[in-house]
């Protein structure tokens, strides 16, 4: 029985602006999503892998510059660097013109992509033998620029002649595998707010013929695994690239044990980001300054272990003292993290509404309050909820503080 | 509900007990800033408690404010009547407790408990908090005045409208409708957008981000439509590309022919040198069996013959040698063998003998000489002593004598002189401190008497006086005759005794250390003169055994040895010397009468001693020369050996030309015939010699050197590894290089023109895409950033104006119901009073008409105007009173607290206010007036004294406050 090594990186999105970070932190995560592919490069040669699986989104968009392009292809050209399988994603699609793929294009542009680099430029299934192994068949399929990908990559029609080339070989698996590599999303596992691309379903997983399904697009780890080995699995993204993105990010190393039987495959998964993202909830009811809000989030963030090279959402609940108004991070802080991105949409002041609702209206402002309670309690839009809280928050401020700052704009949840 | 009685422990200036008629006008009277109103505000505080919140009170918390001025407790305490039962409320503001009781002794504080820990009794009672409460219940100072201002400009400002929505829209906090709005209003008229940096309203806050974010989605576009433009030059670059590769193709090619042609000529010549190679090659081999004679030297020939010669001679002159050295050799052995012969008689000795005698003889001489010097020094040593008088014989004798005494004897006579030094010293020593020792006991006796006899006296006369009273008593004489007399007796007895005693006893231990000092010196005297005896006694008779008369006379010759002792010594030594110098003459001839036994004897003076040593020596040389005889002619060995060197030498040398001319030397030849053979190798090495010398170099010298072969060869190998392999020859042969020259310049310089261009394309396009990747991260974050800005602008223009349409209908629709009731009962009121105003009618904005009491309907501004004084403030009484009644509970009319309002009233305004409160509104409602006017007051009591007296409760504040 022989064993089979990949390392499966995908979603490194090398060139992504990186927008939602203040722009002193861009470059700085620029460079850690570089170093996260030199990383997995060498990480490949120190374990002596027969290959890099790349299912998608290399680049984060058709149009990279040439250092960050001439950065990739430099990456791979390292010696000791095993065959790189790339299945370009639908942020860098495959097209006769993409000048990112395109050999013509890549030799125009002084940089094209060496020889132990294959990429596949089909949207159907096509197959490259393992350089050594020549019985271990890597399938891919690529996204096409300008086109919705609604097509299922592992229906059944789509995988027929894989089937028949499958059949070639004995049935019982002795002989080698069949690994497939593309991007596409896992139906039932996509993150809210992620497009779907070449959507597939668990049970066409299971019934693809590939021994192993390399895949990329979400951007979380996950995988499909049965009887005791892996059918299916994201790397997910090599470094956190959004605050939705939690945990610690990588790649993993596939070993697919080939021989009798049906290949299975194991997973271990390899740190590639030293920056953790963190979701945090911090209640800040009470806090009666700016700064003690800001202790309450110092304290939440040890809690949970963040360090100052993670980044972290912290979601405030709770109600603060009235008249306190609450901006940002303060500079006591702000170094407490890699960024820290401060989401207010669960603070509320400090008002009493069960009062309000109780008192008898004998007052104009009890009234008000009452009148914008019932349509709160009535609407179910959460738009327009938040936008009744807030002009009720707004009329009590004028009330009760004599005075209006924009405030309540964030409010939600 | 009636407010029964006040205990202020300690309340801003309050301190002190102040109670009320629950039926009756309560007038609180008292000077100015002495607490008046301070009690009015300790009213509200006992039944609601006191604010110490800084969030609310920025500046100053009521429960501050109110600290006593002059410390101590902060207590107050409020009796009050609700409902027909009496509760006291007492409130500790030091502590924060709070207590309230029944009449009958209950506490029923936690009836009044609303949360955690808070307690608004007022809250409870009357339904109102204490804004509410202060609303209704408290009118302050000039209040009554503001309700309707005197001042033109300030009655514009509808300030009666602002206190009635006041009154109407606030419970919770002093902001009325018409301020929210304009808060509110005001918050959207300046809207802060941080993006465009721009304060300003929220419409123009929001059409300016909305151009903004046009203007970034048009700047975005262009970037996109530059990438899009940028597609163009990219193919331009892939083709030319192509063409780069057709060119570099075609000069591959041309570079392959050129090649080819350079590998030919390469070829060429390495065979042209391959032949010189060969040729070399067999000068080389015949060359190489002529290598043997090489080193055969030129005259090899000439030598052998030579040295074949030379060894011959030398062969002969070794044979002559020999002869000699026999001849020789025979005649010298005969002369030494007859000088043997005459010496026979030293044959016992040997050469070591002849050293001892030579050593004898020079000791013999030298104890002769030194004998003769001795003596002659010793005969003018004797003749100066007997110049001096010394007999030899008498010292000769002195010596006899004194030299055979003992070691004691000796000793007895050494010590004499020490003995007699050291007698006289200690006794002349000893008896001074005798005599010393001897004066001090005499002293000390002589002062003992002294003292002694006054004792002496004393008991005398006790004695006799006892005596004589003794005597009187045997008598039977009269008591008072021997009483004094037996003890005046008594005590003079015994003064005498006592002195007696001290006289004797004085310097007692002086007169022991005398005494024991002369016993002493005493004793060592005696010793001394023992000593000298004895010594006396042994001197006397050592002189009877040495026969002299006494001790003196043995002395005197002793001390006369001992000075000729000294005198003789040098003649003494110079004997002891001759006596040395005989010992080793003694010695000296017994050795030598040994040595010369054994060579034929003879005289042991030192000629013959010598001479028989030099005999002895010669003998001895002559025993060596004979022994030596034959080593003495081993020159002629050396000689020999040398002759045989040279036969040897030349043999070998001999050999050695055979050799190196290739020949093996065979003794069983002659010498001619091996002289032949090397005639023949001679022969060899001159043809050898011209190979080596000329022909072999020649041929060397036209072969290129081996770098240049070997650089050749490389480059013919690198120009086939550059083509992959062996080159084929150009069929109809190499192109002339100046062809294949010009058709690789004119590509390169056609593959420099497409490097250029693509250069400059690649350029172009990597701007675009760089300027593109660089500007749209900034943008798109930019426009991020603006649309979030736009959607809050947006919320918040939502928000403010939802919060201002629901304040206005609210507002709308509790003005409304203000105004009717307001309508009803400010109408009610006035009737009762009997004003001018017939009617009232509020309006939904909170503003108001009167109709007079002759029909005419007016607005307020004008009915201001037109009213008279009192009948503005009977209106705003009544207005007042409508609010608090409306505000208050049903059933439960609240009591007020009035502050001097009609402090600014002129009398006749005052004197109705006062009428109003005190026949109309005290009816219904608990008044208490507090004023610092008393004499005005007093003067309007005056004017209505029947009214006064029984309707008002006179309370002076200070009193209240000193009586405690």
């Amino acid at each position: 029985m022989a064993v089979v090594r990949f390392l499966q990186v995908s979603d490194l999105h090398l060139g992504r602006p990186f927008g939602s970070l203040p722009a002193e932190r861009r470059s700085d995560r620029r460079r850690d999503q570089r170093r996260a592919l030199e990383l997995a490069v060498r990480l490949a040669m120190e374990r002596g892998v027969h290959a890099i699986l790349l299912p998608g989104d290399l680049f984060d968009m058709e149009w990279v510059d040439a250092d960050t392009l001439a950065f990739a292809v430099e990456a791979f050209k390292v010696s000791g660097c095993p065959p790189v399988f790339v299945a370009p994603g639908n942020h860098d699609p495959y097209s006769d013109a993409s000048p990112t793929w395109s050999p013509s294009l890549m030799r125009a542009r002084g940089c094209p992509w060496p020889e132990h680099v294959h990429v596949f430029t089909t949207v159907e299934w096509s197959a490259r033998p393992l350089p050594g192994m020549e019985s271990v068949r890597i399938w891919g399929r690529c996204a096409i620029a300008g086109v919705a990908s609604a097509e299922r990559p592992l229906g059944p029609e789509a995988v027929s002649h894989v089937e028949r080339a499958r059949g070639t070989r004995p049935q019982d698996g002795s002989a080698g595998a069949d690994v497939a590599v593309f991007h596409g999303s896992r139906e039932g596992f996509l993150p809210p707010g992620q497009k779907s691309w070449a959507p597939f379903s668990d049970d066409e997983a299971w019934r693809s013929p590939f021994d192993y399904l390399a895949v990329g697009h979400i951007h979380t780890a996950q995988r499909l695994q049965g009887d005791g080995a892996v059918r299916l699995a994201y790397a997910g993204a090599a470094i956190g690239l959004d605050f939705g993105e939690l945990g610690t990010h990588g790649c993993c190393e596939v070993r697919l044990a080939v021989g009798e039987g049906r290949p299975g495959a194991e997973l271990e998964f390899i740190e590639l980001d030293r920056r953790q993202v963190f979701d945090i909830a911090a209640d800040v009811t009470g806090c009666g300054s700016a700064e003690q809000v800001d202790r309450r989030i110092a304290k939440a963030l040890d809690q949970v272990g963040a360090s100052e090279q993670d980044l972290a959402t912290v979601r405030l609940a709770g109600r603060l003292g009235r008249g306190v108004r609450y901006a940002g991070p303060g500079p006591e802080l702000r170094p407490r993290a890699f960024h820290l991105r401060v989401d207010t949409r669960g603070l509320r002041p400090d008002y009493d509404l069960d009062a309000l609702r109780a008192g008898d209206g004998g007052s104009t402002e009890e009234r008000f309050a009452r009148a914008l309670l019932a349509q709160l309690d009535a609407e179910q839009d959460p738009a327009r909820r938040a936008g009744i809280e807030a002009a009720l928050y707004y009329g009590l401020d004028a009330f009760r503080l004599h005075e209006v700052t924009p405030a309540y704009e964030e409010l939600g949840g | 509900m009636k407010l029964l009685r006040l205990k202020a422990d300690g309340f801003g200036p309050l301190r002190g007990e102040y109670p009320f008629d629950p039926d009756k006008v309560t007038l609180v009277v008292d000077r100015n800033e002495t607490g008046k109103s301070s009690l009015l505000s300790a009213v509200g505080a006992a039944l609601y408690g006191l604010e110490g919140d800084k969030r609310s009170h920025r500046v100053l918390t009521p429960l501050e404010r109110w600290r006593p001025w002059d410390g101590g407790s902060y207590r107050v305490e409020l009796e009050f009547e609700n409902d027909g039962e009496r509760f006291t409320v007492r409130r500790d503001f030091e502590r924060g407790t709070v207590e309230v009781w029944n009449a009958r002794g209950q506490e029923v504080t936690p009836e009044f408990r609303e949360g955690k820990d808070d307690f608004p009794v007022g809250k409870k009672l009357f339904g109102l908090d204490v804004a509410e409460f202060e609303k209704c219940a408290l009118v302050r100072q000039h209040e009554l005045d503001l309700v309707v201002p005197a001042d033109e400009k300030a009655r514009r400002a509808t300030t009666l409208h602002a206190r009635l929505e006041n009154a109407a829209d606030t419970r919770g906090g002093d902001t009325n409708a018409a301020e929210a709005l304009q808060v509110l209003e005001g918050a959207a008229r300046k809207y802060t957008c941080a993006e465009l940096e721009f304060t300003g309203t929220v419409e123009t806050a929001i059409q300016r981000l909305d151009l903004k974010l046009g203007t970034l989605g048009t700047e975005l576009n262009t970037l996109e439509h530059d990438l899009a433009q940028a597609s163009g030059p990219l193919a331009e670059l892939a083709r030319l590309a192509d063409e780069e590769q057709v060119s570099r193709t075609a000069l591959d090619r041309l570079e392959a022919e050129r090649r080819a042609g350079a590998a030919a000529e390469l070829k060429r010549a390495l065979a042209e040198i391959e032949e010189q190679e060969r040729a070399l090659a067999r000068l080389r081999a015949e060359a190489e069996p002529l290598a043997a004679a090489a080193h055969l030297p030129a005259n090899a020939e000439a030598d052998l013959r030579e040295t074949i010669a030379r060894h011959a001679e030398a062969q002969r002159n070794l044979e002559t040698l020999e002869a000699r050295r026999r001849e020789e050799q025979e005649r010298e052995r005969r002369e030494l063998e007859t000088a043997v012969e005459s010496l026979k008689a030293y044959a016992g000795c040997g050469p070591e003998d002849a050293d001892r005698l030579v050593a004898l003889a020079a000791e013999v001489r030298r104890v002769a000489e030194e004998e003769g010097r001795l003596r002659g020094a010793m005969g003018g040593l004797r003749e100066t002593l007997t110049a001096k008088g010394y007999e030899p014989a008498r010292i000769e004798a002195l010596t006899g004598r004194f030299d055979a005494l003992d070691e004691a004897q000796q000793k007895l006579l050494a010590g004499q002189a020490q003995l007699a030094l050291a007698y006289q010293t200690d006794v002349a020593r000893l008896e001074a401190a005798r005599t010393a020792h001897s004066e001090t006991l005499r002293e000390i006796d002589a002062a003992r008497s002294a003292r002694r006899l006054p004792g002496l006296i004393v008991a005398a006369l006790g004695a006799g006086a006892a005596v004589a009273g003794g005597t009187a008593l045997v008598i039977q004489a009269e008591p008072r005759v021997w009483a004094p007399l037996l003890a005046g007796g008594g005590v003079l007895l015994a003064t005498g005794l006592a002195l007696l005693a001290g006289g004797s006893g004085a310097r007692s231990e002086e007169r022991e250390t005398a005494l024991r000092g002369l016993t002493d010196a005493q004793r060592q005297l005696n010793q001394l003169k023992t000593r000298r005896a004895e010594s006396e006694v042994g001197l006397a008779e050592l002189a009877r055994a040495l026969g002299y008369r006494d001790g003196v006379e043995l002395m005197r010759d002793r001390n006369e040895h001992q000075r000729l002792m000294e005198e003789s010594g040098p003649v003494l030594r110079a004997q002891e010397q001759l006596s040395g110098l005989e010992g080793r003459r003694r010695a000296a001839f017994a050795d030598v009468r040994a040595v010369l036994d054994r060579a034929g004897g003879g005289p042991p003076d030192p000629a013959h001693l010598e001479r028989v040593a030099a005999g002895i020596r010669h003998l001895t040389a002559v025993r060596q020369r004979l022994g030596e005889l034959d080593r003495s002619w081993s020159w002629i060995d050396d000689e020999k050996r040398v002759a045989e060197a040279a036969v040897t030498g030349l043999h070998e040398r001999a050999v050695r030309i055979l050799q190196s001319a290739g020949l093996a030397y065979d003794p069983e030849k002659p010498w001619a015939e091996q002289v032949q053979e090397l005639a023949e190798r001679a022969q060899g090495r001159a043809r050898w010699q011209l190979l080596t010398d000329e022909l072999i170099p020649q041929a060397e010298r036209r072969l290129p050197p081996a770098p240049a072969i070997a650089d050749l060869r490389r480059q013919l190998a690198a120009i086939e590894a550059e083509a992959g392999g062996a080159l084929p020859e150009p069929p109809a042969g190499p192109r002339p290089g100046f062809d294949i020259e010009r058709d690789a310049k004119r590509h390169r310089e056609l593959l420099e023109l497409i490097q250029r261009r693509r250069a400059d394309l690649r350029v172009e396009v990597e701007d675009v895409v760089k300027r593109a990747n660089a500007a749209r991260p900034e943008l798109l974050a930019q426009q991020e950033r603006i649309e979030r800005a736009l959607e809050r602008a947006r919320r918040f223009k939502r928000a403010v104006e939802l919060a201002c349409t629901s304040i206005q209908g609210v507002a709308l629709e509790t003005h409304r119901r203000w105004a009717e009731f307001l309508n009803r009962r400010v109408t009610q009121l006035l009737e009762t009073v009997g004003t001018q105003v017939e009617d009232l009618r509020f309006g939904e904005d909170l503003d108001f008409s009167v109709k007079l009491w002759n029909g005419q309907q007016i607005a307020r501004g004008k009915a201001v105007l037109q009213l008279s004084a009192g009948a503005r403030d009977q209106l705003w009484l009544a207005i007042r009173l409508a609010i608090s009644e409306y505000l208050s509970r049903p059933g439960c009319p609240l009591p007020l607290l009035m502050d001097d309002v009609f402090a600014t009233s002129d009398d006749e305004r005052a004197r109705a206010g006062m009428r109003l409160l005190i026949e109309y509104f005290a009816r219904q409602h608990q008044v208490i007036l507090a004023t610092c006017h008393r004499h005005r007051h007093e003067k309007l009591a005056a004017l209505d004294p029947e009214l006064w007296a029984a309707q008002v409760h006179w309370l002076d504040a200070r009193a209240a406050s000193l009586s405690r």
